[in-house]
């Protein structure tokens, strides 16, 4: 192949558009030609360069406003909607759990306290020397 | 199971929004780093990305399922970016002290070094991409359409003449332009591998 033939197809080639004998021919004679071989690694080169200019990433909400500008509300299917209806039902399932089981916690315990009260609460507490105390063994004893 | 694109399109055409919604997602990081690559500003890419899938989804009833939907898509795309690059070029008149909006924050302006006037010290990147993107605006709007859907979306000559409503071998000839143009451009930073 002349150096025109290959220089003109030399973009399909490093795009990797060339099949078979003509991708072949021109591989042959860039081996072969320190000109058209310069001229490819230019071509290279600029690909290099244009490869530095970054990607965006779209903004999160772009989806919402699409389809705000579209003038469209949004079709949801019946299960969405309960679910969306029904966002806060797990917490306030667990708030009325909490509420049940601490108010049966509670009760538990003020009937518990008012056992044990019953049993120490009696009359004789409020002596100056209660029964068992070690006051009462003390005085008992000065008594005897 | 993921649905194609042809049938998500078809359930589009029907006003069917969770499917809009599908093919938005699918398709809205190409679409956005494309215009992007158009117009060097975020807020402006922003903008156009959202446009063109509005026209995705009042024209979905004109897709026809022999086409394929990127190809369709970006047929859109390069419309808008073409007619954003006409609208631009009439209102040219905007200060050259402005700054610059990219997804990095504001930059501003800076004007190229005459050819061939490198700074002894390495430029920074940005600055290179400020360079690259200066090369790539200075392209005719075909040459510049071409090379952002090979390099940077990976089309093929067959995919982008079907984008472009041209032949394959147009395709060719613009690449080979727009390289030359680019090789020129940007000769002093090209490094020749």
């Amino acid at each position: 192949m002349k150096c025109r033939e290959v220089r003109d197809r030399l973009s399909a080639f490093a795009d990797g558009e060339l099949e078979g004998d003509e991708r072949k021919a021109i591989a042959s004679h860039l081996e072969h030609c320190d000109s058209c071989s310069h001229e490819y690694g230019e071509l290279l080169g600029v690909a290099d360069l244009l490869s530095s200019l970054e990607t965006v990433e779209p903004p999160p909400y772009l989806w919402q406003r699409v389809i705000q500008r579209v003038g469209k509300p949004e079709r949801t299917t019946l299960w969405e909607r309960v679910a969306h209806k029904f966002v806060y039902a797990p917490v306030a399932a667990a708030i009325l759990i909490g509420v049940f089981v601490g108010n049966h916690l509670g009760e538990t315990m003020v009937r518990t306290f008012t056992v044990e009260d019953t049993e120490t609460l009696t009359l004789s507490s409020l002596d100056d020397c209660p029964p068992g105390s070690f006051s009462d063994v003390y005085f008992s004893a000065w008594e005897e | 199971m993921r649905r194609s694109d042809v049938e998500l399109m078809a359930d589009v055409a029907t006003g069917d929004t969770r499917a809009f919604r599908e093919i938005v997602e699918r398709y809205q990081r190409q679409v956005m780093s494309t215009v992007y690559r158009f117009t060097g500003d975020y807020y402006e890419a922003e903008d156009l990305t959202q446009e063109v899938f509005i026209r995705v989804f009042k024209a979905a009833k004109r897709y026809k399922c022999k086409a394929k939907f990127k190809t369709w898509l970006f047929r859109i795309v390069i419309n808008l970016c073409l007619n954003y690059r006409r609208d631009r070029a009439k209102r040219r008149s905007e200060s050259l002290d402005a700054p610059v909006v990219t997804n990095e924050g504001e930059v501003m302006r800076e004007v190229s070094a005459p050819d061939g006037d490198i700074p002894d010290v390495a430029l920074e990147e940005r600055e290179i991409r400020e360079r690259v993107r200066d090369a790539i605006d200075s392209l005719p709007g075909n040459q510049r359409v071409a090379v952002i859907l090979q390099r940077f979306e990976e089309m093929s000559y067959k995919e982008i003449a079907d984008a472009l409503e041209t032949s394959v071998s147009a395709v060719e000839s613009l690449l080979f332009r727009a390289r030359r143009n680019l090789r020129e451009k940007l000769a002093p930073y090209v490094y020749v591998r």
